[in-house]
């Protein structure tokens, strides 16, 4: 068991895929957390994020041998797993918004100047809860960057992997859902007032 | 810096990424120095705070226990569903290869009929002789090749020595002319020594005339009279221009 522990996880799955069992549940304990949180951020639902859970390592019973160690770690093609999943069922019970249909760059919001910011005044309770509405209020494609690269905490590149994107595309999708998400979070007569008039702003640009 | 370049790289900033230490001085310079990008930077500070604070707040959160179980229990009963995809791909592979050895074999055995039967010239044994033009350089002639017989004799023009003018494309002993040197010579039909390719006798030959014990008609399965068994029997040897003997006919 205490070497078990110390395999890799490559080298788990290997070996449960030769039919050993404890790698399975060495493989499991070391690696669904991380699933069923990214499961459970993109989709906000316990119900779903468990059998997105499920479902990624009864994929990975069954289709473990397509995975290619060349192309990246097993962690990395869990999470790919797990965001087909997702949003396979996201699709399905029509909670997702498409990716960028209201955002495109004519009308992706500015950055306005204000005299409050962003979830200031408001307790670390009030915090969190208005951060993980904001965040699940994205479109699918900005959700997904942010859940990974600020909530899971992965670099550019292993989201990018995850992803099946270049880096920069992950570092412009990340640009974007934060401009969104101060947009979202910021104080609402602010906002009221953001939609009456163009925001005004003196910052220079030569 | 600007504050469009600014732009570009506060996030990264505000999220404490690497980035160049002349970039990271210029922003932080820029900063102090346009308030609106100042407030730029306090905000996605500010909203990198609140996505920590969200994403330590989920670090304890897990599947349930049970999960565990379940998952163990299936892979001991192993009732999971191979995908149908993936054994239609193995198959076509396995079918795509079987169907390609048996082009290739089919093929080979073509080749082979096609060889063996131009190049096989048959035994012959008594049947009725049939008088035929005989050539040292022989133009082959299409022939009936099944049957035994003894070709009969017929006048021939000046024959052949080893060294003599290399005769022209005798393309298959058994379409090539029989070469009677005499008058009342008979002769069997070339019988092929070893592997004959007829690839080989394509670019022509020569026949050589020996003289072989009888014993060596045996050899080539025709009857040998025992009364005159230590006498010799005349031969034509069929020489390809490789100098290797191809074929052999016997000459009474």
């Amino acid at each position: 068991m205490n070497e078990k522990s110390d395999l890799t996880d490559w080298e788990l799955l290997r070996s449960m895929l030769s039919g050993d069992e404890e790698a399975l549940a060495l493989l499991y304990r070391r690696r669904q957390a991380g699933v069923y949180r990214f499961a459970l951020q993109m989709c906000g639902s316990q119900p779903v994020a468990e059998d997105v859970t499920q479902e990624v390592f009864l994929f990975l019973m069954r289709e473990g041998h397509v995975f290619d160690p060349a192309r990246g770690s097993v962690s990395a093609f869990l999470l790919g797993v797990a965001r087909n999943h997702v949003l396979r069922r996201l699709r399905g019970e029509q909670l997702l918004t498409s990716f960028g249909a209201d955002y495109d760059d004519d009308t992706f919001p500015e950055h306005s100047v204000a005299d409050s910011g962003p979830l200031e005044d408001l307790t670390r309770v009030e915090t969190i809860e208005s951060v993980r509405k904001a965040v699940l209020s994205l479109p699918a494609g900005y959700r997904e960057v942010v859940v990974l690269c600020e909530l899971q905490e992965r670099s550019y590149g292993e989201a990018a992997e995850i992803l099946g994107c270049a880096i920069g595309t992950v570092r412009s999708r990340l640009h974007r859902a934060r401009a969104l998400l101060l947009a979202k979070l910021r104080p609402a007569e602010v906002d009221e007032d953001a939609s009456s008039a163009p925001a005004k702003s003196a910052r220079c640009f030569a | 810096m600007n504050c469009q370049r600014f732009e570009n790289v506060v996030s990264d900033l505000a999220r404490g990424q690497m980035m160049e230490a002349d970039v990271r001085e210029e922003a932080l310079t820029h900063s102090d120095e346009c308030e609106d990008c100042a407030v730029r930077l306090r905000d996605e500070e500010r909203l990198t705070r609140g996505l920590k604070l969200l994403a330590a707040e989920m670090k304890s959160l897990a599947a349930p226990g049970e999960m565990e179980l379940g998952l163990c229990e299936a892979f001991r009963r192993r009732q999971v569903v191979v995908p149908v995809l993936v054994r239609q791909g193995n198959s076509r592979y396995w079918l795509a290869a079987v169907a390609a050895i048996l082009l290739l074999v089919i093929s080979v055995v073509a080749v082979n009929w096609r060889s063996n039967k131009s190049v096989t010239p048959h035994v012959a044994i008594g049947g009725p002789p049939v008088p035929e033009k005989i050539e040292e350089r022989s133009e082959p002639q299409d022939k009936p090749a099944n049957e035994a017989k003894y070709v009969a004799e017929n006048p021939i023009p000046k024959r052949q020595g080893p060294g003599r003018a290399r005769p022209s494309g005798l393309r298959r002993p058994n379409n090539a002319q029989v070469a009677n040197h005499v008058t009342n010579e008979i002769a069997t039909e070339f019988m092929p020594l070893g592997y004959m390719n007829a690839a080989n006798l394509q670019d022509g030959g020569q026949i050589v005339r020996v003289v072989l014990p009888r014993s060596a008609l045996a050899s080539f399965g025709l009857p040998v009279n025992m009364d005159r068994f230590n006498e010799k029997v005349k031969a034509d040897v069929l020489l390809g221009v490789d100098g290797l003997a191809h074929a052999i006919r016997f000459v009474q």
